[in-house]
């Protein structure tokens, strides 16, 4: 029981904000995936000359996502 | 063929042998003359006979030329009234080229792939704009100071990712929701959100009335607004909302459905 009241004691309030940060994060990529699904949809129903800049810029931002949850794990 | 006995005049049943013998040669020189071939026609012959099957008469050309721009099918009335356009990112994209859509027949050709007008978009627009601006205002007041820095530059990345996020799906709401008329029916594709898609189409011959609305100062200075297209199929009613040139777009309407009855008289079917 003590060692459990030092650890909880012990957690800094920023760690805390960190692990929300994450999991705000990870949510996003979610969400970021789920765009990239649905142009992939999308170009699937309507296709057109800008199918491919589209799909880039769908996954540029994806990995952009899981780029910034990577660095809030190193510096927060 | 005149008959022998009546060269005689004393007596039409008394032929002499001289009348008959003349009588002979003028058969025979007929008949050798009937049945008598054609000499082989010479070459200059030949060659002027193929100049004129191959060299068409000019009168003649130019009346056709005359026919052929009198009588234009609706479906040059249609190609003259939407012209062509190569933007793809217009919002009244004529014949596109590369356009294909989920649905489509095979030989169907797209005439007219329609979007919301562009001026549609400031909203969205602006709003990203200012959204992109909103950290430099939150300089001038401070309301996340209290947090550390590395805190402040992942909150502030956070928050630009949010807005490219919203511009993209508010981009892509307007780029893949369209409305396509093809030369056999009208469609209607719907993203109205993440996961739900929705595409009704209708035929054009099951069209039955067409109304344009067209209110506003703004609709009237952009030329824009809704077509309202009233079908006799499973979906009433389709609205091609704040779509571009919506008077062309009616008329192009009207000369597909004078095809299709064309086409219905001459029998013809897809």
């Amino acid at each position: 029981m003590n060692e459990f009241i030092e650890f909880v004691t012990g957690v800094s309030i920023w760690q805390v904000a960190k692990i929300f940060v994450l999991v705000a994060l990870a949510i996003y990529a979610i969400f970021a995936w789920v765009v990239v699904r649905q142009v992939d949809l999308m170009t699937r129903v309507v296709s057109g000359d800008l199918d491919l800049p589209i799909k880039i810029i769908s996954w540029l931002h994806f990995f952009f996502s899981i780029f910034i949850i990577f660095l809030s794990f190193t510096i927060l | 063929m005149p008959n022998a006995n009546c060269l005689c005049r004393d007596n039409p049943r008394t032929v002499s042998t001289e009348q008959r013998t003349l009588v002979r040669f003028m058969l025979k020189y007929t008949m050798a003359d009937i049945f008598k071939p054609e000499p082989p026609p010479s070459r200059a012959e030949e060659e002027e006979k193929t100049t004129r099957i191959n060299k068409p008469k000019p009168k003649k050309k130019k009346n056709k030329e005359g026919k052929k721009k009198s009588s234009k099918t609706p479906r040059d009335r249609v190609y003259q009234i939407v012209g062509t356009s190569y933007n793809p990112l217009s919002a009244f994209i004529a014949r596109p080229r590369h356009t294909n859509f989920e649905t489509q027949y095979d030989g169907e050709e797209v005439i007219l792939l329609l979007r919301r007008h562009v001026i549609t978009n400031v909203g969205w627009l602006l709003m990203s704009l200012i959204l992109v601006f909103v950290p430099l205002l939150l300089a001038n007041f401070p309301l996340i100071n209290f947090l550390p820095s590395r805190f402040q530059f992942i909150f502030l990345l956070m928050w630009y990712l949010f807005v490219f996020a919203y511009t993209l799906e508010s981009f892509l709401s307007w780029y893949f929701n369209v409305y396509i008329i093809t030369d056999e029916r009208i469609v209607d594709v719907d993203f109205y959100n993440l996961a739900y898609k929705e595409i009704s189409d209708a035929e054009i011959e099951n069209i039955e009335d067409v109304t344009l609305v067209m209110g506003g100062a703004i609709q009237t200075i952009f030329n824009y607004g809704n077509v309202r297209i009233q079908t006799a199929g499973q979906v009433p009613e389709f609205c091609f909302e704040l779509v571009p040139q919506p008077s062309k777009i009616v008329d192009v309407l009207k000369q597909l459905q004078l095809e299709e009855k064309q086409e219905e008289i001459e029998g013809r079917v897809m």
